[in-house]
């Protein structure tokens, strides 16, 4: 063997591409992301909540609700627990994150463990309506809404970003990283009759 | 039948986990008549026909225990509050 470094492979390379025809869903990996669960240690929320206001520049959302600022955001995902994610930042924002904040909570580095998807177009909403029990509806589900459900079986986490610049729903899904190819093929079979295309950069 | 979860909102059952008897405190195991109260507190539970206190996870959710009071006759839910130690007894 004369290679040596190894790099990260995406779960989805040997995946088929495209189904149907049009591109009423489009798809892409999230790839770099440093992801963290946080959660804060034992009556120690109001402090927590300083500390991250104060070193991140970030209000921690109450409930089911995204804040970002800047590269960073943080989701709510349950009674004082955060998925916080920053671009590019790979496994050394969970690193970072327990260093600055890691006195007022429990920091555990996930950007290995979840795999996030990208999906975006005119059709998105009617194949993720296949996928899980929540309403997506434009109203119900806001810009930066976050939601923790099943989708065939399978924990995710999504959010909804802002509409792309065709004006058209995105949202962000994750999970576990042994359940990526699954996943990848329920929104592929789901999107194939809007036409689904995955990009990959 | 769906649970209004305190931090997710309103959710399908099948997203829950359902342990049981919310009301069952574990007796304490040093007692002169421990193992009786642990019979009663393990076997002889109340099964009643209204109103019953349960806990259930919310495993595809927020995984949060939440505490549940729903009529046993119509599964209507009548309360939801997070269970522990923030909740109050």
């Amino acid at each position: 063997m004369v290679d040596s470094a190894y790099g990260p492979l995406s779960p989805f390379a040997a995946m088929p591409a495209s189904a149907g025809t049009g591109e009423g869903v489009v798809a892409g990996e999230r790839e770099g992301l440093g992801i963290a669960r946080i959660t804060a240690r034992n009556r120690q929320l109001a402090a927590l909540e300083q500390l991250v206001h104060k070193r991140l520049h970030l209000a921690l959302p109450a409930g089911p609700r995204r804040m970002r600022s800047g590269d960073l955001a943080a989701a709510g995902v349950g009674p004082e627990c955060w998925l916080m994610t920053c671009e590019s930042a790979g496994n050394a924002f969970a690193a970072g994150l327990r260093d600055s904040i890691g006195g007022h909570a429990a920091v555990v580095d996930l950007s290995d463990a979840y795999v996030m998807l990208r999906l975006a177009g005119a059709r998105v909403r009617e194949a993720l309506a296949k996928l899980v029990p929540v309403d997506l509806h434009e109203r119900s589900f806001q810009v930066d809404d976050v939601a923790q459900t099943v989708a065939e079986h399978m924990a995710v986490t999504l959010w909804r970003l802002e509409d792309t610049g065709r004006g058209e729903a995105a949202f962000e899904l994750s999970v576990g990283r042994s359940f990526a190819q699954s996943l990848y093929r329920a929104v592929h079979d789901s999107a194939a009759e809007f036409g689904f295309v995955f990009e990959t950069r | 039948m769906r649970i209004e979860c305190p931090f997710c909102g309103e959710r399908d059952h099948s997203e829950f986990a359902y342990l049981g008897d919310a009301g069952c405190a574990r007796p304490a195991p040093g007692a002169a008549d421990a193992q009786a109260r642990f019979v009663e507190a393990v076997y002889l539970r109340e099964n009643p026909a209204g109103a019953h206190r349960e806990l259930w996870y919310h495993e595809f959710g927020c995984r949060s225990w939440v505490q549940v009071t729903r009529d046993t006759r119509t599964h209507e839910i009548l309360e939801v509050r997070l269970a522990g130690a923030s909740a109050a007894p």
